[in-house]
């Protein structure tokens, strides 16, 4: 039980680090639609949106460099460190970014402003219910692998793989949400 | 033990492979779902039929230049059609049809205006629009009234009013293929690229001369 809970935190660490590497691919190849749609949420004042967006995408990368090292360091980066810390920050920090994206998604949700392109992917993805709920589920994974909280280098082998498995599904999960809107526009005309 | 874990590895081979199968299905859906979306405009519009005299308005644009749109002036055939294009700055599908519009304004320019319209919001909101995306020379109208009477009930939509001030085409549009069909369905003498489909699926022996007959003529008979 306790070998599977080690691999089970090893693969939500291996998925949402590639989840991060996939998001911030696009961010940082184009900064500037990232920026306008923090600007399009209108959560913020439209002045705080290019600053916003530069804190986000360096929070993002703040989280990724932490997993990365976590995995490929198991046990911690620093060798004298108790083991893990990097993987619980980088966890705990990748959960936050999830959960805020996932609010300000809700948020908008609310205010009906369905349209609006969520910014998570390189094409164009209207925000949905689908979506927030996409990002609650991986919030919820790192909580629980957060609570077990044992990243030692035992996992690897189980997690590694895992993980991969666990970041194909998220993917799919996604172009199947981006797929259906097209869907619909489609089912109207004919 | 060893025969164990080398059938484990085996299986998770499998199952990464049939995940990396999974997703490119997926992606695979998406794009054919975006390649066979209607060509044509979409025609929902309780108000507006085609043949119809275009509703007539005067209208001030932002610039200031004052427009007359339908039959206004009581002088059909100004000469020009007018493509009328309801945007909005807070919707992003309009932000991504702008440069379509602007080239087929540019292409088109002979036989055709394009007029830009918009309402709701502080007029700072739309100056900012226009000077963002560089439509200082398309005239620009704000005006509730306009999109109310032309029974425009979401963005981005467009009307085009030939020049006997009459509704040749209009529709929904989301892309420079539902754009171009209204010009298209118009220089076509068809309503829309619907019932361009719907009349060659009906007659395919009929089609050619169909096409070259009188724009009403042959809508009128069709319908």
């Amino acid at each position: 039980m306790q070998m599977i809970g080690n691999a089970f935190s090893i693969a939500v660490l291996v998925a949402i680090g590639l989840a991060f590497v996939q998001a911030l691919a696009h961010k940082l190849r184009n900064p500037r639609s990232f920026a306008r749609s923090v600007r399009e949420y209108e959560l913020l004042p439209g002045p705080l949106a290019v600053p916003a967006s530069a804190f986000l995408i360096l929070a993002e990368v703040f989280a990724l460099a932490l997993i990365l090292s976590a995995i490929v360091f198991p046990g911690g980066a620093l060798p004298d460190t108790p083991g893990g810390w990097p993987a619980r920050m980088g966890l705990a920090a990748a959960a936050s970014l999830l959960a805020i994206y996932g609010l300000a998604m809700g948020a908008n949700l609310l205010r009906k402003k369905f349209g609006l392109d969520c910014g998570c992917t390189a094409g164009s993805t209207p925000i949905s219910a689908g979506l927030v709920l996409r990002n609650f589920v991986l919030v919820g994974f790192a909580a629980v692998a957060l609570a077990i909280n044992d990243f030692s280098v035992a996992g690897l082998p189980l997690g590694l793989p895992g993980g991969a498995a666990f970041f194909l599904a998220y993917l799919t999960a996604t172009q199947l949400m981006s797929n259906r809107v097209s869907g619909t526009v489609l089912g109207n005309t004919r | 033990m060893n025969w164990q874990m080398a059938s484990m590895a085996l299986l998770w081979i499998v199952v990464l492979v049939f995940g990396v199968l999974l997703f490119a299905l997926a992606r695979q859906v998406g794009v054919i779902l975006e390649r066979v979306s209607p060509v044509g405009a979409l025609m929902t519009n309780p108000s507006l039929k085609a043949g119809d005299a275009a509703p007539p308005l005067r209208v001030r644009a932002l610039d200031g230049r004052e427009l007359a749109v339908g039959d206004a002036d009581g002088r059909p055939g100004r000469g020009r059609s007018q493509l009328l294009l309801f945007v909005g700055p807070k919707c992003p599908v309009c932000k991504s049809l702008l440069p379509a519009a602007r080239s087929i304004a540019r292409r088109e320019s002979a036989w055709m205006e394009l007029v830009l319209a918009s309402d709701g919001g502080s007029e700072e909101a739309h100056r900012r629009y226009v000077r963002q995306h560089g439509l200082d020379t398309i005239p620009y109208v704000v005006s509730e009234v306009l999109g109310r009477l032309y029974g425009v009930a979401k963005l981005p939509y467009a009307v085009l009013v030939d020049e006997g001030g009459r509704i040749a085409s209009f529709g929904m549009v989301n892309s420079r293929e539902h754009l171009e069909s209204l010009v298209e369905a118009k220089q076509r003498g068809v309503t829309s690229l619907q019932d361009y489909l719907a009349d060659a699926e009906m007659a395919p022996e009929a089609e050619s001369p169909r096409l070259e007959s009188g724009p009403a003529g042959g809508n009128a008979e069709g319908r």
